[in-house]
């Protein structure tokens, strides 16, 4: 653990929505469109699971199924941490600051972890309100409907904390061979986290019990232990990501104007 | 001669075929305004990045008060890179917040003083800004520390009249005060010439030229005639 107060008030920094160029260039009438379109996917997402309710078709654990979106969250929110140096052309300023590497990018893993976790606790919290809701208003959902839910997101939330270590770093070290001298093997990476990803994901369909509810997380750790020992090599091979992204970082960065010299993605 | 703070011997950096710095031999004396001057391309940057420690040269060495440099030496350099922006959403107050929190030697005061004297608003946020007034707001955020050495590449670059005058009063202003090691490279030397006392004039990753800018000045005239003379000379060769 880094106790140094200014490596803390680094990842503070790192939290803060700090703007985008790219974005910023968007008008207030493209801002405001964006914003539109999410509240009428959210609007639409609330009607069609309070009609399932309603109709008493709702497995109320089935809301945890948006968490097949968390993995890509979490690899994007490691890749976007250090693409936005690029993308706002503050790249010099950061690699310029007089700390350690590994400072640099753990406070970025750490700030991008902070990140997704406000996401998804904020995700938990409204859907348990929810759930809460349901139970108290509709005929066909009792208390126990709640607490098995609960139960659930527990699971939910056991599994995407044992996962977002590596998810975060693979994201970040998506990000740091795309600008660094390890460019060439970007799009390899990109590929097999992807794919990877693509059939862990399918196999989390075998772990869901007949009623939708994951079967995996807190179930098997209390009983057959599988999962232990897969999140902590997981968990090994982040911490091994994390010091090969300082490593790339430290004089490999490629600068703009000579990105067009190396190969392209 | 004072003891260099900054050598470079035999520094090759090549980005894929294109040579950046070719055999690079140049030492940077202690407590002069040194102007790093040449065409666009000619290397001055790479020059800048090796110091800074961004960039490790594929040969020879580069050495910043005898060390290597990296981001242990940064602590005594400051560093404004080239085309550098900042983030939009951040006020110039929060961005000198920034300094004070993660640059050793960063003087508040001092950079309020120069932002008050180059006519930039604490509370404006960066994005609301034209370019020349968050070149302006970055320069400050470099020559408000109290570090022996402070590297400015291309702080004229892409910059109106108006907000070149105001950057070059403030220097002039700041070096008056402070016993610093000074490099300052522009392509552009028309506005600035009189702010060098050394000149280390480069082409094609090369150090063409080095030495005091009067010994320049009286072998050749202006540095815009030294300029003119010695590229037209390297393009004939």
């Amino acid at each position: 653990m880094i106790r140094s107060r200014t490596f803390w008030a680094l990842v503070r920094h790192e939290y803060r929505k700090k703007g985008n160029w790219r974005r910023s260039g968007l008008s207030a009438l493209s801002k405001w469109w964006g914003a539109v379109y999410l509240v009428l996917i959210a609007a639409a997402l609330i009607i069609a699971t309070t009609y399932f309710a309603v109709n008493g078709w709702l497995m109320l654990e089935q809301m945890w199924y948006v968490a097949f979106g968390a993995p890509y969250m979490m690899l994007f929110a490691g890749h976007g941490m250090i693409k936005r140096e690029w993308e706002n052309d503050s790249y010099g300023w950061w690699l310029a600051l007089p700390y350690p590497r590994t400072w640099l990018v753990v406070a970025k893993w750490i700030a991008g972890w902070l990140r997704v976790a406000t996401v998804i606790v904020a995700f938990a919290v409204l859907a348990i309100l929810y759930a809460v809701l349901v139970a108290v208003c509709l005929p066909h959902y009792t208390w126990a409907d709640v607490g098995r839910f609960l139960a659930v997101s527990g699971d939910w939330l056991a599994l995407l904390a044992g996962v977002s270590p590596i998810l975060l770093s693979m994201g970040q070290i998506l990000a740091t061979s795309a600008f660094t001298a390890a460019r060439p093997v970007s799009p390899l990476l990109w590929v097999l986290f992807l794919s990877g990803m693509g059939v862990l994901q399918g196999q989390l369909g075998n772990w869901l019990g007949e009623d939708g509810q994951l079967v995996t997380a807190v179930d098997r750790i209390v009983s057959g232990w599988q999962w232990i020992p897969a999140i902590a090599v997981s968990w090994l091979a982040a911490g091994c990501l994390v010091r090969l992204s300082a490593f790339l970082i430290e004089k490999n960065w490629i600068f703009k104007e000579e990105a067009t010299l190396w190969p392209r993605r | 001669m004072t003891e260099p703070v900054i050598t470079f011997e035999r520094v090759t950096k090549r980005y894929g075929k294109k040579l950046a710095l070719d055999g690079l031999d140049v030492a940077i004396p202690a407590g002069r305004i040194v102007g790093i001057l040449g065409p666009n391309g000619c290397g001055k940057s790479s020059l800048f990045r090796a110091a800074a420690g961004l960039i490790r040269p594929d040969e020879g060495n580069v050495r910043v008060f005898g060390r290597e440099p990296g981001w242990q030496t940064n602590r005594d350099v400051a560093y404004l890179p080239d085309r550098a922006r900042w983030y939009p959403n951040l006020t110039v107050a929060q961005t000198f917040d920034w300094g004070q929190t993660f640059l050793p030697g960063f003087d508040r005061e001092e950079a309020e003083r120069l932002a008050a004297a180059m006519e930039i608003d604490p509370d404006m946020k960066i994005g609301g800004m034209s370019r020349g007034q968050e070149a302006r707001a970055l320069l400050i955020l470099c020559i408000a520390r109290d570090v022996p050495v402070v590297m400015l590449d291309e702080p004229f670059a892409g910059i109106d009249v108006v907000s070149r005058e105001a950057i070059i009063a403030g220097l002039i202003e700041h070096l008056e005060e402070r016993n610093q090691t000074m490099l300052i490279s522009t392509h552009d030397i028309r506005e600035v010439e009189g702010l060098f006392d050394y000149t280390v004039m480069m082409d094609r990753g090369r150090a063409i030229w080095t030495g005091d800018t009067e010994r320049l000045r009286a072998e050749y005239g202006s540095l815009h005639d030294v300029f003119r003379l010695l590229y037209r000379k390297e393009w004939k060769r």
